[in-house]
Order: structure tokens, then sequence, then C-alpha cells
């Protein structure tokens, strides 16, 4: 059986050359040929807060002859990989219980509502969402015969706890089921040790000690909850079915001939992580300065894992609606919720911010086309969706959403175009990706905000 | 010393009533034929008391705390222990101090204590975490002999390995799953041992074994099976082992000692006498204290103070490292108010005196305390009202360079109070105003009581922050704001002791008195020693608690006992 290689045998390349960035074709691994394996598409979320100034994002031009937005500038030399649309709607936010930033949150990737429920959310107390996520979808289609059926990673995560609650549906994007949030990963170390070392040693010896500890655990777990009432009973099948999902991570094969990455000493400096206390307006440097090193390591990781074979899904989020983060390196003093609109909207700096999150996006774009796979660029087997909770931040709307895909998707998707929709829901747009992956329904979410494949991808 | 004891000395004539409450129960257990609080032959018909009749008894009451309405247990679910509880876990099980658990992904759970147990993850990623960290646990207790040998409690080479795997299953069991281990968990747990140990070696086998405990429901939940009460159907009552796990989870954050597990083993927590007389036992260990600390750090939100950071341009006086220090002040403060000084919840809010080392008394400009230890600083009523009215909250509760009177406002009436106004309708863009020249901060925010669309709520929270006022954003005293003398004045409204105040001691004092403030530290102890949010059907308990708490002066240490005295703490609902 393929392993993982542990850390202990970290390769470094024909010639003992580390492996630096960018990667090399030589270093991408050559699979078992499978038509399956090279022609299967990857689907990455990238979340950035709270919307934009929407006169500097919009682009001008016509469909396919357009100049980016002056804030999108970093994206101007890549437009031709970009889907750029204007027009659609988070209509899903017309009901349910909560906030904008918090339905918005809640909407974006399940096209569902926030019910009423215990989370403060600053207009109104909601549960988490009642859907699924497109991603997770997804991931059961294409990826769950993989190490990881997704990745789900962020940067300054949560950027501040509201009212003590530091998982909440403001900060949730990812649901594996309704109602249940996907903690993301946080910590760049962790994150690699995770993807390229194996969680059972590695060596046949471990394995089989392995097997033998959980087979016992998940027996403790089947005994007990049988003997248990209803609500017991239910939490103790949930533990196992965690416990199941585990093994699956331990018996896949993990990119056998892949070439463990280096990334340096930069791998275990101090990473952006959350704030756990605080509340509003709470200033942390010491996790803001971090963001670009720590949103690096993340993009390499994500990039490499896709090249790996490890997943082809995953999501790469930065803060969360909530944006209590500075931009130090920016020379923004103030939060990124604060110029939005807690001491009056700034549209100066929430441009410049949304230029840095652009360069952001770029160097990822970039990463994804050094990677070569069958004489094409990883970025063109690959569908990324770059999305935000709101339009206009000043003023919380939810209208005209500045969403963007790049990527073709294997040509699923043809990008390299600007579309304007007369305010079309944007459940039809999870529609049309979820078709894009071979899923038919031509519902997603709510069905009630949903009329049908939002069309123009292809 | 034992709280009765302490009370006894500190109160005197009110000795009384705290020990005849015991022999009370003692006696009245004694007579109900050993079934705790139940009462026989009760009323179960249409337009009767619930389940729980109201006491019988005179002086001290009936079994525990007297209720006026039908405490009913509900459906209490299994707990999973939180990653404050896991870390103090495996240090008290295996002396491991190195808090595994930070790694874990954060509770999911709505209240401010992240112990819902009815709000959990069940990620992947979560369960590769309790791996990784059993895996890691078990080679670090394992990997030395001295370590070894300390674990097993027998010698392999005396004994044989296999009989000293056999005794290490049942001993270290035991402490793992908080109670004696069935005769079908110990044959797993040894075959494990068995399926591990000829490819490898005895400390790697046994290591093995505590990787399946580590990771098992029976050391990661609290699981309670309880029996049924024949009286009574719809109800289970806990067994003393999983009695015992709630006391220590309760007092202590952690596993039973070995005293509560004998206690247990003995069946005398049956009763709650019996679980007044071990909790009492139990609130004198160092361990309460700690997870005292624990629950205000939570209860108010003063955990942010340590990491504070402040514009040293705008406050000279803020040092790098300060926050830690306030974090300090705050923390030694409540610790010394709940269990050395009168134990009141009055005395948190109004004390006059707080704790400083030189550092802290340079930064507040007072003199006495000379090195770097803490010592205890009398200020004066005028300058001082509890916790609040020391820097590191106040300094949380500002925004930046400026107080934030709305914030303070809002801290007291929802987290004193219990009673927090509804947010700012969504719409509404909430920006707080630059104080333009000449004009203080009070100034600046009178369009919330001009603007009648604002005045509603904010009645409710704007004057109790002005009373902050005189305390700047780094929660120094300060008396004048641009050139102007500062008005600390207002009205307390919508509490059951309305009235003016000219400062924030005042405030604080009026505050303390209501009973609003009473039922919501109550409603805190509640939730986070319950593990629930409270919703309608804990309202006669959190009621309950909070008639005992007034009766016996607002003490703190106290009401932690009483906890243990209500119904929900021996039974739960049956869960088909």
């Amino acid at each position: 059986m393929n392993r993982v290689l542990d850390r202990r045998t970290l390769l470094r390349g024909a010639g003992g050359i580390a492996i630096g960035l960018p990667l090399l074709e030589a270093m991408v691994p050559l699979r078992r040929a499978s038509a399956q394996a090279t022609s299967t598409p990857r689907f990455i979320v990238y979340y950035s807060p709270g919307g934009t100034e929407m006169s500097t994002w919009r682009p001008s031009g016509t469909e396919t002859s357009f100049s980016l937005g002056t804030s999108l500038s970093p994206l101007e030399r890549l437009k031709q990989h970009l889907l750029v649309m204007n027009g659609l709607n988070l209509d899903v936010t017309s009901q349910g219980v909560g906030h904008p930033h918090a339905k918005g949150m809640g909407g974006l990737l399940t096209g569902e509502i926030l019910p009423a429920g215990p989370y403060e959310t600053c207009g109104g107390k909601s549960g988490f969402a009642l859907g699924r996520s497109l991603d997770q979808f997804i991931g059961d289609k294409i990826s769950a015969d993989l190490k990881f059926k997704s990745l789900e990673l962020a940067i300054r995560w949560p950027s501040v706890s509201l009212f003590n609650q530091t998982v909440h549906p403001g900060n949730t994007l990812i649901y594996s089921a309704p109602g249940q949030p996907v903690p993301p990963q946080l910590n760049p170390r962790a994150v690699f040790d995770r993807l390229f070392t194996s969680l059972d040693g590695g060596t046949d010896a471990e394995r089989v000690r392995t097997q033998s500890i959980l087979d016992a655990v998940k027996g403790e777990y089947s005994l007990l909850s049988s003997k248990l009432g209803a609500t017991d009973r239910r939490t103790l099948e949930a533990h196992l079915e965690g416990v199941r999902e585990m093994e699956k991570g331990l018996t896949q094969p993990g990119g056998a001939a892949c070439a463990v990455p280096d990334l340096g000493p930069e791998l275990d400096l101090p990473y952006a992580g959350g704030t756990s206390e605080g509340g509003d307006g709470f200033v942390d440097l010491s996790n803001d300065e971090p963001m670009p090193r720590t949103g690096k390591l993340m993009m390499d990781m994500l990039v490499h894992a896709m090249a790996c074979d490890l997943t082809r899904v995953g999501t790469l989020q930065w803060a969360d609606s909530s944006a209590n983060n500075t931009f130090p390196w920016l020379g923004l003093q103030d939060t990124h919720h604060g110029y939005q609109h807690d001491r009056g909207y700034r549209a100066d700096a929430i441009s410049s911010i949304q230029t840095w999150y652009a360069s952001q996006f770029a160097y990822f774009l970039d990463k994804l086309l050094e990677v070569q796979e069958n004489g094409q660029p990883l970025l063109d087997s690959t569908l990324v969706f770059w999305v935000t909770e709101l339009s206009r931040p000043e003023s919380h709307d939810q209208h005209d959403m500045p969403l963007m895909l790049a990527g073709s998707a294997n040509g699923r998707v043809r990008p390299g175009r600007w579309l304007n929709f007369q305010g079309r829901s944007h459940n039809d747009l999870l529609v049309a990706i979820q078709n894009v992956f071979g899923i038919d329904s031509n519902t997603f979410g709510r069905a009630e905000f949903c009329t049908g494949a939002l069309p123009g991808l292809t | 010393m034992l709280t009765a004891q302490r009370n006894a000395k500190r109160r005197g004539a009110h000795a009384a009533p705290v020990l005849t409450l015991l022999l009370a129960s003692a006696l009245a257990s004694a007579l109900a034929a050993c079934n705790g609080g139940v009462s026989s032959g009760g009323q179960s018909g249409a337009g009767g008391p619930g389940p729980f009749s109201p006491g019988t008894g005179g002086g001290g009451g009936s079994d525990g705390v007297v209720q006026s309405c039908a405490v009913t247990p509900g459906i209490a679910p299994a707990r999973r222990l939180t990653r404050a509880e896991y870390n103090a876990t495996v240090r008290d099980l295996l002396g491991d101090t190195s808090r595994p658990a930070q790694a874990f992904p954060a509770e999911i759970g709505s209240t401010t204590f992240g112990n819902d147990a009815r709000a959990l993850d069940f990620s992947r990623l979560l369960m590769e975490q309790y791996f990784i960290a059993a895996q890691a646990l078990a080679a670090r207790a394992t990997g030395d002999a001295t370590q070894l040998a300390g674990l097993l409690g027998c010698d392999p080479v005396t004994v044989g390995e296999d009989a000293c795997a056999a005794t290490f299953v049942q001993g270290f069991g035991r402490r793992a799953y908080r109670r004696p281990l069935a005769v079908d968990e110990t044959e797993r747990l040894l075959g494990v041992y068995g399926a591990v140990r000829p490819a490898s070696d005895f400390p790697t086998a046994i290591a093995a074994v505590l990787r399946t405990i580590l990771q098992a429901p029976q050391f990661l939940y609290r699981v309670e099976l309880g029996a049924p009460v024949p009286e009574r159907p719809s109800l289970l009552k806990l067994d003393h082992f999983e009695v015992a796990s709630r006391l220590s989870y309760l007092l202590w954050g952690s596993m039973p000692d070995e005293a509560l597990l004998s206690v247990a083993a003995e069946q005398r927590l049956g009763t709650k006498a019996e679980v007044m007389a071990e909790a009492t036992r139990m609130l004198a260990d160092p361990k309460a204290r700690e997870l005292t600390a624990y629950f205000h750090e939570l209860a108010f939100k003063t955990g942010g103070i340590r990491s504070l950071t402040k514009d040293a341009a705008t406050f000279p006086s803020w040092a790098p490292g300060l926050g830690g220090l306030l974090a300090q002040e705050t923390a030694r403060f409540l610790d010394h108010a709940v269990w050395e000084g009168g134990g009141s919840l009055t005395e948190l809010l109004t004390a006059s005196y707080t704790f400083m080392n030189r550092d802290l008394a340079t930064f507040y400009g007072i003199a006495g305390p000379t090195g770097d230890g803490f010592e205890r600083v009398e200020l004066g009523p005028a300058r001082a009202s509890g916790f609040m009215t020391q820097a590191g909250p106040l300094a949380l509760l500002s925004s930046g360079t400026l107080t934030n009177p709305v914030r303070r406002g809002y801290f007291v009436r929802s987290d004193l109070l219990c009673d927090p106004p509804p947010p700012p309708p969504s719409t509404l863009m909430v920006v707080p105003p630059e104080p333009l020249p000449g004009q203080t901060t009070r100034e600046s925010f009178a369009q919330h009581s001009q603007d009648s669309a604002c005045a509603g709520c904010h009645q409710l929270l704007d004057p109790l922050g002005f009373a902050f006022e005189s305390f700047d954003a780094v929660g120094l005293p300060r008396a004048m704001e641009q050139g102007k003398p500062i008005d600390t004045s207002g009205t307390l409204v919508n509490t059951d002791a309305d009235g003016p105040f000219q400062n924030a001691s005042e405030l604080l004092q009026r505050v303390a008195s209501t009973e609003r403030a009473r039922t919501c530290y109550v409603k805190h102890w509640y939730e986070f020693g319950y593990g629930r949010g409270v919703s309608p059907e804990d309202q006669c308990a959190v009621d309950t608690l909070a008639a005992e708490f007034e009766r016996i002066g607002l003490q703190v240490p106290e009401l932690i006992l009483a906890l243990t005295q209500i119904d929900p703490f021996l039974y739960k609902a049956v869960d088909p």
C-alpha cells in the first residue's frame, strides 16, 4: 500500500535540490495511468470579508473585452482566467433570522437560511445554516476516495469572538450537514503534518497497532451507545462516524510519490490564528501581523495538496464577517470592520484592502498556473470561487454581489469574460457550479430561491 | 478550613442555619427510606405540585434546598470534556501538564462557557486531534522507565507482564473511566494489549491500551446511565460514581480524586446530605479556587485583559506587559473576595480594595507596593467599587483611545443584570461619534437620549456607561474632559431597585442590591455548572437557587454548594 512519506524522509528532488517555489514540473507525481485522475477537476473556495467598494471593483467594457476595476488591478494580467460576475443577489438572506453579515455567511455556500437560535448576531439571535455547503457535495462526488474529501484552511479566524462564542453563524462558511459547522485549520505546521505525514506513523507495525486501537475504540462506542437513551445514542453514533471518517484518511493512498514540499522555517513561526477573547474592536496585532506569511503558507499547501492528489476540494478563508483584523503592513491601523462603517465608511481604505486580497488571489492563481499536469496548468482543471458575504459594506447590501470564478474545470467553464445578470439569485450560480462537477440537480439549497442553473458559464 | 467553619467565624449568629440544614437533611434522608430527595407518595395528579414536593421539614427545611416550585429534572445529555476539562483531566490522570487540548477545534456551544452538551462537533479534524493527543500522552507516560513504573502500579518483572497488564487495566482504567470497569471493558482493553504485545514490547503494548482508553467514550464523555426510580418511572437516579463525576467536574473541572472514588465505592453519594458533605470537602481544595477563577473569567469576560494593547503615544503610562498585570489584579481580587474576604457577590461589585504590585501602583499613581509581589491596597469607596472600577475591565470595555460608554453600559445591563436590550436594527449604521472639540464623550452621545428612535433602548445602557466616564480608555481615573468636569450621574431603570446614582460606586451598589443581579449571577453558575443554556424548563431551578442565594447572604461558595442540592443534580429524565 502506498504511504505518505513522513517528515523524516523529506524528498528534495532531483540532484538534491530543495523544492522551493515555484513547484517544478518534474516534482509533480506521475500517477498511475488513469484518465480519471488527470481529468477530474478541482474546486476551491476563496473567501474575503465584507464586500467592497463596488465602484472600484466593477469592470468596464464588454463581455469579452473588459478591464477590471482599479481595486482588482493585481488581477488585470490574469483576467483571461477570470469569469467576473455582476447582478447576482443573495436572495436567500431575505429570509431567516440574523444580521446580514451572518445570514450572508450562512447562505453563501449553502443557499440556505439561518433559523432562529441562540447565537447573538447583532441583528437577531440565529442558529447555524439549515443546509450542507456546496463544497461538501462536490467533495462527495469527486474527492471521496482521496486522503481528504476536502480541506478547510483559515487565516486570522475567528477575527473576534462575539459574545464569548468562538464558532458562530457569523464566521462559519462550511457545513458538513445542516446546522453542523466544519472547523477550519489555522496552524500551518499542523496543516503540513496532517497533509504530508501519516497519522498512524506510516510503518506497517504502527499501522497494525493503530488498527487494533481504533477497532477497540469503535467497539466501545457501538456497545455503549446501544445502552443509552435516544439523545446520547445519537451523540455516540455521530462520534463513531467521525472516527470512521478519520480512518478513511489512514487507508487512502496519499500521494505516495508526492514530494513533500520544503516550506522553510516560516512553517514554524508565529501564525495569524484567531482571537477567542475581546469582543468587537479588540485589536490583536500579534495575530494580524503574520497574516501575509500565514496566507502564503496556506495557499502553497493547498496547491501542493491538489497537485499531490491528497484532495480535490478546498476552502481558503481570510478572517470572517466580523472582519476585526487590522492591516499593519498596509499602514491601516483601524480594523477592516472599522473602515466598513464602525467609524464611518472609508472607500479608500476598503479599496486598498480589496487590492491586497486581490494580490493574494493573484498569487494563488499564479501557483495554480505553475503546476503542470499532463501538459496543462493545474488552474485549467480547477474552478476557484471567490466569495464574500456582502456587496456594499456601508449599507450591508447583498444585491449585485462581487463574485468571480477562475479557472476552467477542464473546459467546462469558459473564463476570460465579464457576465452581467439582471438580478438573479445566487442559488442559481451554486446550481450551475454543482452541474459543472457532475451533480445534475437543478436546485441547490432552498428551492424557492432557485430558478434553474445560471446560464453563461460555458 | 471547612466552609461551614469559616462561615461560623464570620457570620456568628448566622452559623446555625448552615449546620441545621445539614442535620435536618441527614434526618430526613434517614426517614425517607434512603431515596434522597424523592418524596414518597407524592401528588402526581393534575393540579398538584410536580414530582418533587416542597420541603416538609421545619428548621433547615427538607433535603437540600427549599423548593417552592417543581424543580423537575430534564433530559441531561452526556457531556463531553471541554478543552479545559480535557487538559485538567490528563493533568490529574497522568501528571501531564502539556495541555494538548489547546490544539483541538474550539467548542461550538452558544453559552459563554463553551460547555453546552447539546452542541458538539464531530468533525474528522477533532477525531484526529483526539488520536494525536492520545498518542503523544501515551508516549510520554510510557517513554521512560520511572514514568512507566508510576503508571503501572506493579512491576512486570516481578509479577509477570500479563499479570501486570491486567492490574494496570483495572487500576488505571478505574481512574480513567471514573468507575470500576465492567468485565467486557477489561477484556477489550486486554485484547488490545494482547494484539499489540507480540510484535512490539511491553511499554508499547501498555501505550496502546492507554491510547485506547483516552479515545474511548467512557473517558471523553460523562455518560450517565442512571438507575430506574421505582415510584417515578419518568426519572433515573444517577449512581454513586456518576454523582462523583458530577461533583468533581462541577467543583474542580476535572476527574474525581481517590477519596471521592472511595466514597462512591462505599455508596455514600446517594442523598443530598451525603453529596453536601463531600462537596464541602472538595470546595476546600485549591482546585475549586482555580475552577472558580476560570468561571469568573468567562462570566465577566475578563480573559482579554492579558492581551490588551494600547497606543503608547496617547497613553504614555501604558507599558508593555501591563495587560498581564491588570489581568492578575482582577483575578486576585475576585479570588480573594470569594475565598478569604466576605465571600459575597456584593463584595465582588462594591469592595473598596484591590491588589497591586509596584509596577501597577506606578501605573495607577498609588503609593504602597514596592516589589513584584501583589499586595492588598485599600482605595476607599469613593475610588473603588469592586472589579468594575479596576483598569483591566474598563480598558477592555473601551475602543482604542476612547472610552465606550455604550459597551460599558451594555456589560452592566447584559452580564451583571442579564437583561440585554435587543441589538440596533440591522439597517442602522452604528457609528460611534468622534468627540468634537470642547465636547465631552457624554455630550457627544446626546442623540441617543434626544432621538426617540434611540432613547427606548439607550436609556437602559448609556447612563450606566456614563457612570464610568470618570475612568479613561486605559481605566485610569479622570475628573475632567475637554476642560469640563465629568458628569457621572444618572438613573438606573428597569430593575427592582431603580433610582439615581452620582457615580460608578453608587451605581454598582444599586446594581448589587437588585434581585436581577442576584438571579443573573446564579444563572451564570447554573449554565456553567449544568452545561446548558437556561431555557423555560430551567427557570424553576434558577429561581430556587436564586432564592437560596439570597437566603444565605449572597455567599458565593455556598451558592456553588447549593448547585448540588437541587433535584437535577441527582436525577435526570428518562430519554427513550
